[in-house]
């Protein structure tokens, strides 16, 4: 319980820090965002005006009081005119679609990871481990804003069984959960066979193969679980960077999640938005890695009894 | 340690439970493909376009898109012509009664999409709207020259103004909007549903990538044959696969050069080229030691072979322009000098500024040439460093991020750099262009887009004088003496007038590829049978 809420302290703040950074990268952004915002043939009255409604001619701790001001009300709204859209309306809405998608594409790649790594980690050297390993490679080296739209051209105009992109009909989202799943998929498979291996060379296991269990047994229930250590802590990193927007993938598939959201807001110069992002993404992070750790606490017994 | 692990038997139960929910975690995915696709209804077109608009209140609208789509729910008294012109749109003539004075007829009978009428009372809400601090509309300093807006009868509208403007017709096309509208409180209606007399009405938006345009049955001109969807497909890529999957009917404008052989190979698509209204050009720093002298800006001009880079970094879909302005364009000053390429002409130049070729294989002059980082930009950049090279002239091209290479050249902090205007409408544009006082300085805020930095008091003495004549001759007569002297000093050097590209699925009639990207036309697209 205490360790929970020390890691909730320490979540919130990192959520502060993370927005203060990203309050001040947006500041030093080379560039004027009235010039962005109003385009060149604005009037310099209108420039001043929109000056002031930003509050760009305040200093930063006085635009980041209001935005946390107006944050803290939930009446937080976009920071370009009309200055109407709603911020935490737009999370709201992009946010459950991104996490189907983060939980689609992490689905794919377990189903896939793990007999892959397991078969792999199982008799290294054999002919499965050299086909995972082509797919390990040729997955974590696709980019997505290339396999994206390979995938597309074949399953949504070849074959004609899926939408193209967009979140319309629910089919939309088979191919862009897939395209995320299979780089997620590669690098989880290789995650699983490396630690496998690594945990088959230890003492226990020899012990239990001494023993003469079945082999099945020695790597399913001896190996494997040591193994996957190491593996929920990657899966946890990524399906917070999952959270975070899967951006290429989103934008190509036009999926209306966070990734697109930020992008919109950072082509806008809309700052507000960009930072209540930011905010959810790092919150989301936070989240995903307390859970983490709670998983930890549940399969090692090392850790549940903080030793 | 391992000894505990060996004999408890440890719950292997949490690994087999997690790859049990592995299954569940893909429930929605497999949900989703039993589901199946909804069919949309014949008589609707689809438009892709890249970005959402961020409002559909014209008054408050500062995006392309957002303006775009907004004139077809609520159009303006005056709407621009393919020739750059404001015509009549709402209204049904309008004069310069004096040079301060503008009076707008509006048609008869004009009612809104809601039923109530549209007058003249109408027309003076909406501009007085738009000049109330309260409403904060992005446009209110762009109108201030209009002190008065009034309704003397309910079809007629008289704009007085503080100072002389030619343009203000161009100013009428903002949308007009029924008073009761108007309110300040009224801003998050009319920004979803804005209500207008345009040939659509808003079926359904909320903000978010699809806006839906029913056919308005009040329109004076007769209701559209289709419904329109209005669709945001953010990556170039991905439109065109939709349009090929057959989801969308339509980009206008949302398509790269690269793209069109491609295009146009593709027997299930109908690529459409027009002249557009976006024009590509090579700024000059007119402070530069060696650029301020004008026959080493002559030089570099003949030096470039712009007719291949229409023909193969466009890929056909553009012309060599002379002046800002397309011949199209009503202010086009006929009889400019075209400026093709002269090697030879470019080394006497060059010879003759002291610049001489050495013999030893080092350039004449080295210079640098900013352009944006993307990638499309840069490789036309490259292409023009490389054929300033064949003339002697080292061009170091410089790919820059936009806010980084804007703020440059506002300060001056470059020799050549090479920019678009997106959409060259009324010919004042030269003044923000070209004008002393448009040199961005602190004075000026930063804003003025005369980045070149060029300095020449009868230039500005003429586009001082044009902006404030109404007669549409006498402004012609000005504009052309300008462009006559911008093609003499050569500030800068338009390069290209890029065409305006639209690609359609071939069951489609009645899209016009319009040069400012005007949506009006979705207002006859149909559906052709048989096709």
């Amino acid at each position: 319980m205490n360790r929970i809420l020390r890691r909730t302290g320490g979540a919130l703040f990192a959520a502060l820090g993370a927005v203060l950074l990203v309050s001040i990268f947006l500041d030093l952004v080379p560039g004027d965002p009235v010039d962005s915002i109003l385009g060149e043939q604005a009037q310099e009255a209108d420039r001043a005006a929109l000056r002031q409604a930003l509050h760009l001619d305040e200093p930063l701790p006085a635009r980041l009081w209001i935005f946390a001001r107006d944050a803290a009300t939930l009446e937080l709204r976009s920071s370009v005119p009309p200055f109407q859209d709603r911020v935490f309306d737009r999370i709201g809405k992009a946010l459950p679609n991104t996490a189907l998608l983060a939980g689609c594409a992490l689905g794919i790649a377990l189903l896939v990871a793990v007999p892959l790594g397991l078969l792999a980690g199982w008799k290294p050297g054999g002919k499965i481990d050299a086909a995972a390993s082509g797919f390990a490679v040729l997955g974590v080296a696709m980019p997505r804003i290339w396999l994206g739209p390979l995938l597309i051209l074949f399953f949504a105009i070849r074959l004609d069984w899926l939408p193209v992109s967009g979140l319309e009909e629910p089919a939309g989202l088979v191919l862009p959960a897939f395209t995320l799943g299979i780089a997620l998929a590669a690098f989880l498979a290789r995650m699983i066979r490396a630690s496998l291996l690594e945990a088959t060379s230890e003492d226990y296991v020899r012990t239990a193969r001494a023993k003469g269990l079945h082999e099945r047994t020695v790597i399913l229930k001896h190996a494997l679980r040591n193994a996957m250590l190491p593996v929920l802590t990657v899966l946890g990193l990524q399906l917070g960077a999952l959270l975070g927007g899967a951006v290429i993938t989103e934008k190509v598939f036009n999926y209306p999640g966070m990734g697109t959201l930020l992008l919109q807001a950072i082509d806008r110069r809309d700052y507000d938005m960009a930072r209540a992002c930011v905010l959810a993404f790092t919150l989301a992070y936070v989240l995903v890695s307390l859970l983490t750790d709670l998983a930890y606490a549940a399969a090692d017994p090392r850790v549940r009894e903080g030793r | 340690m391992p000894g505990r692990l060996l004999d408890a038997p440890p719950r292997e139960a949490t690994i087999r439970a997690s790859m049990r929910a592995a299954p569940l975690l893909l429930a929605p995915l497999l949900c989703a493909l039993a589901c199946s696709s909804a069919k949309r209804p014949p008589d609707r077109v689809v438009l892709a376009i890249e970005a959402p608009p961020e409002t559909l209140d014209r008054r408050m609208a500062l995006g392309l898109n957002a303006m775009r789509i907004a004139s077809l729910v609520t159009p303006g008294l005056t709407r621009i012509d393919e020739s750059g012109r404001a015509v009549p749109d709402l209204a049904s003539s309008f004069d310069a009664d004096d040079d301060r004075t503008w009076t707008f007829h509006l048609r008869e009978g004009l009612v809104f999409s809601d039923g109530s009428p549209l007058t003249s009372v109408d027309v003076v809400a909406t501009f007085r709207s738009v000049l109330d601090p309260a409403l904060g509309s992005p446009h209110r300093g762009a109108l201030s020259y209009i002190a008065s807006v009034e309704a003397p009868d309910p079809l007629t509208v008289v704009f007085r103004l503080s100072r002389p403007f030619g343009a203000m017709p161009v100013d009428a096309t903002i949308g007009v909007i029924p008073k009761e509208a108007t309110g300040r409180e009224r801003l998050d209606a009319q920004r979803l549903r804005p209500v207008g007399a345009g040939p659509f009405v808003v079926e359904a938006w909320d903000g978010g990538d699809t806006i839906l345009l029913a056919p308005n049955p009040r329109h004076h001109g007769g209701p559209p044959p289709s419904s329109v969807e209005i669709r945001t497909v953010r990556d170039e890529t991905t439109r065109i696969l939709e349009l090929r999957k057959g989801r969308v009917d339509l980009l206008l404008g949302s398509v790269s050069a690269p793209l069109l052989p491609a295009l146009r190979d593709d027997e299930s698509l109908r690529v459409e080229v027009g002249p557009g209204a976006g024009v590509s050009y090579l700024l000059f720093q007119n402070e530069d030691p060696i650029l301020s002298r004008r026959e080493v800006r002559e030089a570099i001009a003949l030096a470039l072979d712009r007719d291949a880079l229409a023909a193969f970094k466009l890929k056909g879909a553009a012309r060599v322009a002379d002046s800002l302005f397309r011949p199209e364009h009503w202010a086009h000053a006929p009889d400019l000098p075209e400026r093709p390429r002269d090697l030879a002409g470019a080394a006497r130049l060059l010879d003759a500024a002291g610049l001489p070729d050495r013999g030893d294989g080092s350039p004449r002059l080295r210079l640098t040439l900013k352009t944006s980082t993307d990638r499309f930009r840069r490789s036309i950049a490259l292409a023009m460093a490389s054929q300033l090279a064949e003339a002697g002239i080292e061009a170091r091209v410089q790919a820059m991020e936009w806010g980084t290479l804007m703020g440059d050249l506002k300060r001056g902090n470059f020799q050549l750099a090479v920019l678009k205007w997106p959409a060259v409408i009324d010919p004042d544009l030269l003044r923000l262009a070209y004008h002393s006082a448009s040199i961005p300085s602190e004075a000026t805020a930063w804003g003025g887009g005369n980045r070149m930095r060029y300095r020449n008091p009868a230039l500005d003495a003429l586009l001082d004088e044009a902006r404030e004549l109404a007669d549409p001759d006498e402004r012609r007569a000005r504009y052309a003496a300008a462009q006559a002297i911008l093609s003499r000093d050569l500030p800068a050097l338009p390069l290209l007038w890029e065409d305006a590209v639209g690609v359609m699925s071939r069951g489609l009639a009645g899209v016009a590829v319009d040069p400012q990207g005007s949506l009006d036309s979705l207002a006859r697209v149909r559906r052709v049978a048989g096709e």
